[in-house]
């Protein structure tokens, strides 16, 4: 008995070996890839060799204060980020709270409010950019055929709108979904006891409904805020890194482009930190910010 | 009952352990125990063409360590095939099995279910072997052969480009293909094969012979430009064709005068070097040093410059087939555009203008003093000496190149995918007779480039003297770095975006190629 310890410490043992997986998992999926990264990120890396010599904080330095790029495609990912994301909150609460209501059809609504998300990005970009395509797109042909001028959306000058519109019909359903959830779970109670109490629409709205919504709104906005900041695929699809893609390109996409591109992956692996770095700062920033409007 | 159910557990530990243990020991000693194995074979092979017989013998001394990652292969041929149309018929050495990974970009779906056909026949006569196919982007192939190179698992066979030559080789992982270019002889047309010619050795293997070519709306220019069809007797001056473009270029028809390809690097950098190159100039001195800031790339790239207030608005945000939309129906004039654009153009143009004489080519301007210049098709095949069956790989390229095989892949896109060997050439010509006469402005002019040396792959301007000998600058070993880079399409979108004057755009193009370079470690290349 001696030999195994206690109990206790016999089942703690057992547990750890049951965990042990997940625990390997969680190191191999996601500490070494970031401590990785980390380690790349001190070292001149070729992306073919991966023969490293250490530089220190040098790729850190070159992209904040020395690389033409760097500060232009965070500007960018901050407009498309901040953009796209309180379009798709507004639309989505709104979408939600009409779905929430009884109506005819509503099911099959519900079910067609998804459709943009469900349906591979891939496509729905692709789709996006035959529609409107400057020259032959359908959209410019409907604005011509009612007397418009057409417009270049895949241009420079349209193509940070387009590619928020894009982003706002791909990735609304998600939140809609979320707060949806949210809806249906809220106690009726409270609405009827508002009702007595002399709310009207508006006061039941403001007063039930959103301090409701406050937790699935702070989850929603912080991981949509996640997500588009790290959103790779979207603009590298709508518009690649040639003309107009230098007027969308974000972070990651610098980050890809540098390591397949310049083939530097320790100047990639440092970009990538340092946008882990301020992506963290934003979600402590918002967790105090929470924790203080809902003391 | 505890203690039943805790000395069971430590048995299930016990016995798992030791299994996980046991085959991790075990699997760590056959690696270490398994001695290399060396392999060596002598082969003959009787070519038999007409009126001579040449015996060609080569010894293949191969070292497999296996488990290990070292493979060295030595090959010694003792003759060189050089005798005329070639008709091979004796079986190739003696391949291992097994799969081979063949990426291409090959998307036009004929010529992509014709590599399905080609893989089912290889696997037919070698029995156990297997060809993965795998189609990728044009964009896409780079970043993925890096990334595959990084991770030390590449394709046996990958389309690419000339401008990977050299960067494989001097990395060592592009397979010599030295003994496939003898065993074809000259069968093959010179300029491809001198175009693979790296540091004495043959690597990879140019895939087709096509020219990029300047296609233009023959009824528009009849309609709107008060010069004469050029067609392939004149060759415009740049002020010239700028004026006919001016002419073409009719926003209040929705017609405009050209449309290039903006959104994608690959496709600027390609127009930006076509413009340079006409110049007679080049982005590397005489000694191979990158050099963006003379006159002649300065002079290119205003012209790119100038090129793009013809196309439609937001161009820079349009790909190469969306170009050939706006072509086929009629809403530009003109189109920078390979020959496979053919099909696109019998596709979607209405069956009554879908000709040559409605979409004819011309000579691709150049200004006074400079010269006929083109881009030769860039696509070439590579194989990867550190995939894991470098040898079937390169058995799968032999057998697809055979002249039936070959003409079996080109035959859907006869007047682009037009084969290097000579014979497969002709054989396609007679298998594609109607297409070659209906579509014979687009191949003469082709020829007209290929007969003036005109035609060269991306990158490359002219042969420089490295080391005594005389080389392509395309492979200059810095040459991928660079185009991969962006440093070329971001220099021509400044001037094009007006972000910057030509001449600002090249000088911050020097500064960043010569960082590239430097921290690539090529500072010899650094002027």
């Amino acid at each position: 008995m001696k030999r195994y310890g206690t109990l206790q410490q016999k089942e703690s043992r057992f547990g750890f070996f049951l965990a042990l997986p997940s625990i390997l998992f969680f190191l191999g999926i996601i500490v070494f890839p970031v401590a990785f990264a980390a380690y790349l990120s001190l070292n001149y890396a070729d992306t073919f060799h991966l023969e490293l010599s250490f530089v220190g904080l040098d790729n850190y330095l070159k992209a904040l204060f020395n690389d033409q790029f760097f500060a232009q495609f965070f500007y960018q990912g901050l407009v498309y980020g901040v953009g796209s994301v309180i379009l798709q909150l507004g639309l989505g609460i709104g979408i939600a709270l009409v779905l929430n209501e009884e109506f005819k059809g509503r099911s099959l609504v519900r079910g067609l409010s998804l459709l943009p998300y469900v349906i591979p990005f891939v496509i729905g970009i692709l789709v996006f950019r035959w529609l409107l395509e400057p020259v032959y797109g359908f959209v410019n042909y409907l604005i011509i055929f009612i007397g418009g001028k057409p417009v270049a959306w895949l241009g420079k000058d349209y193509i940070m709108f387009t590619l928020i519109l894009i982003s706002v019909w791909i990735f609304t359903p998600f939140v809609t979904v979320s707060v949806l959830a949210r809806l249906q779970t809220i106690d009726q109670s409270l609405y009827d006891s508002a009702k007595v109490d002399g709310a009207g629409k508006l006061m039941r709205f403001r007063h039930v409904t959103l301090p409701a919504l406050r937790e699935v709104i702070f989850v929603v906005v912080i991981l949509r805020t996640l997500w588009m900041f790290t959103k790779f695929d979207v603009p590298y699809l709508l518009a690649a890194t040639g003309g107009a893609g230098k007027y969308i390109a974000n972070l990651p996409v610098y980050a890809f482009e540098t390591t397949f591109g310049t083939l530097n992956a320790g100047y990639g692996a440092a970009i990538c930190m340092i946008l882990i770095f301020i992506l963290a700062i934003v979600v402590t920033v918002s967790q105090k910010i929470y924790e203080v409007l809902t003391k | 009952m505890s203690m039943e159910k805790n000395s069971s557990r430590r048995r299930a530990i016990k016995v798992i352990g030791s299994a996980v243990g046991g085959l991790v020991v075990g699997a760590a000693i056959g690696y270490l125990a398994k001695p290399a194995e060396l392999i060596e074979k002598t082969v003959t092979a009787t070519i038999t063409v007409p009126g001579t017989t040449v015996t060609a013998k080569e010894t293949v001394t191969q070292t497999v360590t296996v488990g290990g990652p070292t493979t060295v292969v030595t090959t010694t041929p003792t003759t060189v095939v050089t005798t005329p149309t070639t008709v091979v018929t004796t079986p190739s050495p003696t391949i291992k099995p097994g799969k081979i990974t063949f990426w291409h970009c090959e998307s036009y779906d004929p010529t992509a279910k014709a590599f399905v056909r080609l893989a089912d026949k290889f696997a037919q006569k070698y029995p156990g072997s297997s060809v993965d196919i795998s189609v990728l982007a044009w964009a896409d192939v780079g970043p993925k052969i890096a990334s595959a190179l990084a991770a030390g698992a590449p394709p046996e066979v990958a389309m690419g480009t000339f401008s990977w030559i050299s960067k494989f080789a001097d990395m060592g992982v592009e397979m010599i293909l030295d003994d496939l270019y003898s065993y074809w002889g000259n069968d093959v047309f010179e300029a491809s094969a001198d175009m693979c010619y790296y540091k004495g050795h043959y690597y990879a293997v140019h895939c087709t012979i096509a020219c990029d070519l300047l296609v233009v709306r023959k009824d528009f220019w009849e309609q709107y430009v008060d010069m004469p069809w050029p067609g392939l007797k004149k060759r415009l001056s740049w002020s010239e064709w700028l004026t006919a473009l001016d002419q073409l270029t009719r926003p209040d028809k929705g017609i405009w005068g050209l449309d290039l390809a903006g959104k994608t690097r690959y496709f600027i950098d390609e127009d930006t070097w076509m413009s340079v190159g006409a110049t007679g100039g080049a982005w590397y001195d005489d000694q191979g040093r990158v050099d963006f800031d003379n006159d002649k790339v300065i002079q290119g790239i205003e012209y790119y410059g100038e090129l793009t207030k013809h196309c439609p608005p937001g161009w820079e945000g349009r790909d190469y087939l969306d170009t050939f939309s706006s072509l086929v129906t009629g809403r530009v004039a003109a189109v920078y555009g390979w020959p496979r654009a053919i099909g696109y153009i019998e596709q979607y143009a209405p069956a009554e203008i879908a000709n040559q004489d409605v979409f004819g080519v011309i000579l691709k301007p150049a200004p006074p003093g400079g010269r006929d210049f083109t881009q030769i098709d860039d696509n070439t095949w590579h194989v990867f000496s550190n995939s894991k069956n470098p040898d079937l790989g390169k058995e799968w390229l032999k057998f697809f190149m055979e002249p039936d095989n070959y003409v079996e892949w080109c035959k859907d896109v006869p007047i682009h995918l037009m084969p290097i060997r000579k014979s497969a050439l002709d054989k396609l010509k007679q298998v594609r007779a109607d297409y070659f006469a209906k579509w014979g402005s687009w191949l003469d002019c082709q020829q007209y480039y290929i007969d003036r040396g005109a035609a060269l792959p991306t990158m490359g301007f002219r042969k420089i003297k490295v080391d005594g000998g005389l080389m392509w600058d395309y492979l200059l070993p810095y040459v991928f770095e660079l185009r991969e880079s962006g440093i070329i399409a971001d220099m021509a979108m400044d001037v094009a975006m007006g972000r910057k004057s030509p001449q600002d755009a090249a000088r911050d193009a020097q500064k960043r190629a010569v960082e590239l370079l430097i921290s690539k470690g090529y500072k010899d290349y650094v002027p």
